[in-house]
């Protein structure tokens, strides 16, 4: 956490409880100057406070806007629909390996939601896959089963912190949730998942490249109005991981699953893609998943 | 003469509903959303078309009192014209790729080209008064140019601050 993003110090958690803690707005304005960001130090200064505690209601709202505002990059990536066809595959290799349902679908640090609703919104997953949001911010898990009552959408959204999950879960997946964490903890965060009995696995987030730095700010910049979303978003895509550092945490986590990656590049263009991901599958079942995903298969890499 | 005053109204009006789609992007949460973007469209068509009608009586009052003007008038349209046309079709062909069913193509041309043309937009307004101000250098044409570019700039901001979702 060199680099911090403003959302991961304007809200803290105890770990423990998962009770909300007050935040001293000095402090944080402190921290940010300090690593040199005075556009980060001007937002959090910019947040109404009393007694010099941040206001939880000011940072809320500010938290709510930018995750609906980064919904869009979501939404422009079509995001939903390469998870949901990632699940599709999962799901019917579990189906013919004799895996029984009913299946859960969890979304680790799901934010308001996107994902989860966007695919409980097309459908076709199957009525024996549940899907679960879980993310440590109360607020945006409330507004996420507040969005998903306004459509009626089928998915239902729980606070829980994905280092010490509550409930097990057959697929794990994540979105933008990885370079959150600090590279020392990515293995704890991998172990989890062999703890609460998961199949199989996959986390998109940003990846690094010499043009991430340009490209975000075009893209943040061009797209955004939020400050927050502006900082954060640009910051995110620069403290991303490289695939060679999310798998060997996986690895270093010894839970056991083959791993690999979703095609770096833009198909045949020595483009990089802004999002990776890396996956994990249970090695009995990649014999199934491989068949189910079909051409579809080819597109992952450095299977170990 | 004519031809050039459709396609500058032509182009107010794609200005126009771009501007109300990107005036409420990133405002709601929903996940099925087409009717909202078709309202926030119609919304930004209709302040447009103020826009439009204010301009052509803006223009006429100048005519009344500057009677010459007319050809200048139509000389820097086509102006305007060669810088807005270009850059027109370059957006077009990002929509069209937009409308590829290959995500990654869709991807691609909102990377390289949509978000960046977004930022152009106002630079590209401002050369096309420009390059007309250099062929035809005059004070009522930089009048009526900025009467034109200036709202319409100013128009998504306006309905962003006029129409925010609550949620
Ligand atoms: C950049 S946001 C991504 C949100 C969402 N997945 C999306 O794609 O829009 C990162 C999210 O991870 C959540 N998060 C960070 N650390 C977490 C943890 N240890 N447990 C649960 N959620 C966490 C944050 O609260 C935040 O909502």
């Amino acid at each position: 956490m060199d680099l911090p993003e403003i959302s991961d110090l304007i809200v803290q958690f105890d770990p423990q409880t998962g009770q909300r803690l007050p935040v001293v707005q000095a402090e944080v304005v402190e921290r940010f100057l300090s690593l040199g960001s005075k556009q980060a130090a001007r937002v959090v200064a910019g947040i109404p406070s009393k007694n010099g505690l941040l206001l939880e209601d000011a940072v809320d709202a500010m938290l709510l806007r930018s995750h609906i505002e980064m919904q869009r990059l979501s939404e422009e990536f079509a995001h939903g629909s390469r998870v949901r066809e990632v699940l599709l595959d999962l799901l019917a290799a579990f189906r013919v390996s004799g895996i029984p349902s009913p299946y859960r679908v969890v979304d680790l640090g799901c934010g308001t939601g996107f994902v989860l609703r966007w695919i409980a919104a097309h459908g076709g997953l199957g009525d024996d896959v549940e899907l679960i949001g879980a993310d440590f911010n109360t607020t945006l898990i409330d507004a996420a089963n507040r969005f998903a009552r306004l459509e009626q959408l089928k998915v239902r959204f729980t606070a829980a912190n994905a280092f010490a999950l509550p409930e097990a879960a057959t697929i794990l997946v994540s979105t933008g949730v990885l370079h959150h964490f600090a590279a020392s903890s990515l293995a704890a965060f991998f172990a989890e998942h062999g703890r609460v009995g998961t199949l199989a696995f996959a986390h998109w987030d940003f990846q690094p490249s010499p043009l991430v730095p340009f490209g975000s700010w075009l893209f943040h910049v061009s797209r955004f109005r939020e400050p927050l979303a502006r900082h954060d978003g640009i910051r995110s895509a620069l403290r991303a991981y490289t695939a060679q550092t999310l798998l060997q945490a996986a690895r270093d986590s010894q839970a056991e699953f083959s791993l690999g990656v979703y095609n770096p590049l833009l198909g045949q263009l020595p483009i990089k893609r802004v999002f990776h991901a890396v996956m994990g599958v249970r090695p009995n079942l990649m014999p199934a998943f491989a068949s189910a995903s079909g051409q579809r298969f080819s597109r992952w890499h450095a299977w170990s | 003469m004519v031809l050039n005053a459709v396609l500058l109204y032509l182009l107010a009006v794609a200005d126009a509903a771009l501007s109300g789609y990107r005036a409420v992007a990133g405002t709601n949460p929903r996940i099925k959303k087409r009717a909202f973007h078709q309202q926030a469209i119609a919304r930004a068509l209709l302040w447009g078309h103020v826009v439009i009608v204010l301009n052509v009586l803006g223009i006429m009052l100048l005519l009344w009192l500057f009677p010459n003007l007319l050809q200048d008038l139509i000389r820097s349209a086509q102006h305007c014209l060669e810088v807005y046309l270009l850059y027109a079709l370059l957006t077009v062909l990002a929509l069209l790729g937009f409308t590829m069913p290959s995500r990654d193509v869709r991807s691609i041309s909102i990377v390289l080209i949509l978000g960046p043309f977004t930022l152009l937009r106002a630079p590209v307004a401002v050369c096309g008064v420009l390059w007309a101000l250099w062929h035809v250098p005059r004070a009522e044409v930089l009048l009526v140019c900025g009467m034109a570019i200036v709202p319409m700039l100013l128009l998504e901001t306006f309905l962003w601050r006029r129409y925010k979702t609550s949620y």
